[in-house]
């Protein structure tokens, strides 16, 4: 009898092995295309970009020569390339900080259960998340240029005496840019706080109410403190997503004038597909882009590293 | 359970077969079925970026059509960029279109070297060639090694000529029979203009967000200066020299800078890109425009109320010291190295050239002239573009070439890297006001061209081309005459 349960035992945990198996099996076979496309479209040109990085190479022609670092000597000697450097993180130090908060205030105003017609604002903010960033660059080119509706609503309201460039002049061009940016993620980011919004417990707001805390004192000691580990996945994302901006910038102001605009992404395009002399340097563009890469990275790491340290000193107090 | 095996054998066959038609489709096999059907009829792929004609283009293919009622073509137009891009995959993947051109900045002779192109001169018969003008097939430029690859699409013209309207011309006082000639007067018509217009319109404009607009103006006006540059290589060919901060190209730079100071640009210049720019001319929203011959075509068609003319290019007060550069017809459509359809292809280029209509309405729509014998002194029937060509004819000489002289110089152009900002970002800086010491990034930029120039050389010379410093310096050329076979014999 007990060598039967005994038997009995071993075949079950056989069994739950085996399903175990079955189940690991399954999941990676619907992970298997993922994976495929992955590699194919990401994972390669990752690997072969660093390849190319150490060309002198068109991209066009056959003759690549193989050149080791060179292309990166030349990059770190080039000034337009610093310049663009800084472009990138001006345009995310301008476009981030506003983005989050003024998303999170449109979310907070339109999370309220009782505002009428929520859900029609909240779709109004969220159309030009939908748009695609290069339709929106070349209507904002209309709507900002010289006779464009921009210029004509500050002169009716005496606000300007004459047009403003706004794209096409350098000390101008970066800020409309970021200004744009802005108003065509902001429906992205208050989606993202809403859903953090949402997640914090309706019971804790009763008690800060019995309790006779107002407003503020509930926003900054209930939902702020809740919602903070979206708001870090937020700004990794909005981080991320500035740093590597090209389609608005590109239909915008193509980088100009006279490289204001210029971020990374331009610069790397300019060098990869286009020349008025001579052929492109398609290796020289791939080092700018892994070097770029590797700040992104660099700031991702420190990111993460910065949320851990914060959220083992949460644990640690809870403690 | 032996369902859940079933299915789990129905998708994982799925997957495999998902894959290895992924993997298929690639085959030749497949793409050469794909352009034939089972009816016969063969399909043509034509890729370019020819927009000025593309109306007068699908008309030509509609009659291809019905004269050769088994070709069936399939015609795509990007732009410059996109053609780059795109053709670069498809020539990669074995897809390219059976006719494309040359891209622009690419030299013949690599893309043969990587099996772009295939000679055209085995479809093609010696009357077919005898209908061109003669300089259009030249070795090194549409030839390679003796054989044709490629066809110039028109007749290489200089394209920094000035428009200007003549209706806001009299509306400031001006005399639209006697346009500017200097770069005073140029800048004292254009204020005028400015002030006339009061906000309405203004004294010039550009498509200034693209560089080669700037590029072109820069070097072709420089060289009417004297400055010997042309859009075909970096170095002055009398000279050899790459410096840029010269007299004449200074003088450039301070024209469009008191321009900007005056006022006298659309504010629109730096923001558009110059088919808007042509728009906005033809709304009569500027006085003066740089522009090509092609504008004359899109100017008729789009404006015909536009009253406009053509002008040469402003000169320093001094008086005229060199030309336009006019350059070797640049080489245009080939058929693809891997065509499956090379006689068909060949046929079209036979019709587009020789047939009766194309050549003959592009030529009368005043886009460009053509590169065939007798159309243009038939079909030029447009006062603007008789006007434009003999402008050509006056200021305009033919440069020496350093690949006629020695094809292996083609190396050297093959190795050069552009350098950023080039004179053309340059100019769109000064306008801009992003550059405020265009002296100083003048002479920056000599240097930087001196140092790319020389390692290109280098490069070439340790690949192995027989070539020279020598072999970029023409001191026999004066820049107010043409540069003559007789030329490039005395050389030797």
């Amino acid at each position: 009898m007990r060598t039967l349960s005994k038997t009995s035992t071993s075949a079950v945990s056989k069994k739950k092995i085996s399903n175990k198996r079955r189940t690991t099996l399954w999941c990676w076979l619907f992970i298997l295309p993922n994976l495929i496309f992955y590699a194919m479209f990401q994972g390669w040109p990752i690997i072969v970009n660093w390849y190319y990085s150490t060309l002198d190479w068109s991209g066009l022609s056959s003759d690549a020569v193989f050149v080791g670092l060179n292309n990166f000597k030349e990059l770190m000697q080039d000034p337009y390339f610093w310049n663009a450097y800084k472009n990138s993180f001006v345009f995310m130090a301008g476009s981030v900080p506003l983005m989050l908060g003024l998303a999170l205030i449109a979310a907070l105003v339109f999370n309220n259960p009782n505002l009428k017609y929520a859900s029609i604002y909240r779709t109004l903010i969220f159309i030009p998340v939908v748009t695609t960033a290069s339709v929106v660059g070349i209507i904002m080119v209309y709507i900002w240029g010289s006779d464009g509706a921009v210029n004509y609503t500050l002169m009716q309201i005496g606000l300007l005496d004459e047009p403003v460039n706004w794209l096409s002049d350098p000390n101008l061009a970066m800020m409309t840019v970021i200004l744009i940016n802005i108003w065509k993620n902001l429906g992205m980011n208050m989606v993202y706080w809403i859903a953090g919004l949402q997640g914090v417990p309706r019971e804790l707001y009763e008690a800060a109410r019995v309790d006779g805390a107002g407003h503020f004192r509930t926003f900054f000691s209930i939902t702020l403190p809740l919602i903070l580990p979206v708001g870090a996945v937020i700004l990794l994302l909005n981080v991320a997503g500035s740093l590597k901006v090209f389609d608005l910038i590109k239909t915008m102001t193509d980088g100009g004038p006279f490289y204001a605009t210029d971020v990374v992404s331009t610069y790397i395009y300019r060098f990869a597909f286009s020349s008025e002399m001579g052929l492109p340097r398609l290796g020289y563009a791939a080092s700018a882009g892994i070097f770029f890469a590797f700040t992104i990275m660099i700031i991702a790491l420190i990111q993460v590293l910065v949320k851990r340290s914060l959220n083992s000193k949460k644990v640690g107090g809870q403690q | 359970m032996r369902n859940v095996h079933f299915i789990q054998r129905i998708v994982f066959c799925c997957l495999v077969a998902l894959l290895l038609s992924a993997c298929g489709a690639n085959n030749n096999d497949n793409a050469a079925s794909e352009n034939e059907d089972a009816d016969g009829t063969i399909t043509l792929q034509v890729m370019d970026w020819s927009d000025s004609v593309k109306t007068i283009r699908e008309e030509f293919h509609n009659q291809f059509m019905e004269k050769y009622p088994n070709i069936k073509i399939e015609y795509t137009q990007l732009t410059v960029d996109q053609f780059k891009n795109t053709i670069l995959t498809a020539v990669k993947s074995g897809e390219a279109p059976d006719l494309f051109p040359v891209p622009s900045g690419m030299k013949l002779e690599t893309l043969v070297t990587d099996g772009w192109f295939q000679p055209i001169d085995p479809l093609i018969d010696q009357e077919f060639k005898d209908m061109f003008v003669e300089g259009t097939f030249t070795e090194g430029i549409t030839m390679n090694e003796g054989q044709i690859y490629a066809i110039p699409e028109a007749q290489t013209m200089p394209h920094s000529l000035v428009f200007y309207n003549k209706t806001l011309f009299e509306e400031a006082g001006l005399d639209p029979e006697n346009p500017p000639e200097t770069y005073s007067e140029f800048r004292e018509a254009a204020q005028k203009i400015t002030d006339a217009g009061a906000g309405q319109y203004y004294g010039m404009i550009e498509g200034g967000k693209q560089n080669n607009r700037w590029l072109t103006t820069a070097k072709e006006w420089a060289s009417m200066a004297g400055a010997g540059l042309n859009s075909s290589s970096p170095v002055n060919l009398a000279t050899g020299s790459t410096d840029y901060a010269t007299e004449p190209v200074n003088g450039v730079f301070e024209l469009f800078e008191n321009l900007r100071d005056d006022g006298s640009l659309h504010p629109k210049t730096m923001s558009i890109s110059a088919p808007e720019a042509r728009a906005l001319f033809g709304q009569g929203q500027a006085g003066f425009m740089v522009q090509g011959a092609w504008s004359i075509g899109v100017w008729n068609k789009e404006n015909p109320d536009l009253d406009f003319g053509v002008m040469a290019p402003p000169v320093p007060d001094s008086g005229r010291k060199g030309s336009i550069p006019i350059v070797s017809s640049a080489p245009w459509m080939g058929i693809y190295a891997g065509s499956d359809h090379p006689e068909e292809a060949a046929l079209y280029l036979e019709e587009l050239y020789g047939g009766d209509y194309f050549q003959a309405e592009r030529v009368s729509s005043g886009d460009s002239f053509s590169t065939v014998k007798g159309i243009n002194e038939e079909f030029v029937t447009d006062e603007n573009l008789k006007d434009y060509y003999d402008i050509v004819q006056e200021v305009g000489s033919r440069i020496p070439d350093p690949v006629i002289r020695n094809p292996e110089t083609v190396a050297v152009f093959n190795e050069y890297n552009d350098v950023h900002p080039d004179l053309g970002g340059l100019l769109g800086g000064v306008v801009s006001k992003a550059v405020d010491n265009p002296e100083q990034m003048l002479k920056t930029y000599s240097e930087q061209v001196g140092v790319a120039w020389t390692k290109a050389i280098e490069a070439a010379q340790e690949k192995g081309a027989d070539i020279e410093e020598t072999d970029f310096v023409f001191p026999n050329w004066d820049p107010l005459e043409d540069y003559t076979e007789e030329d490039y014999a005395e050389l030797k």
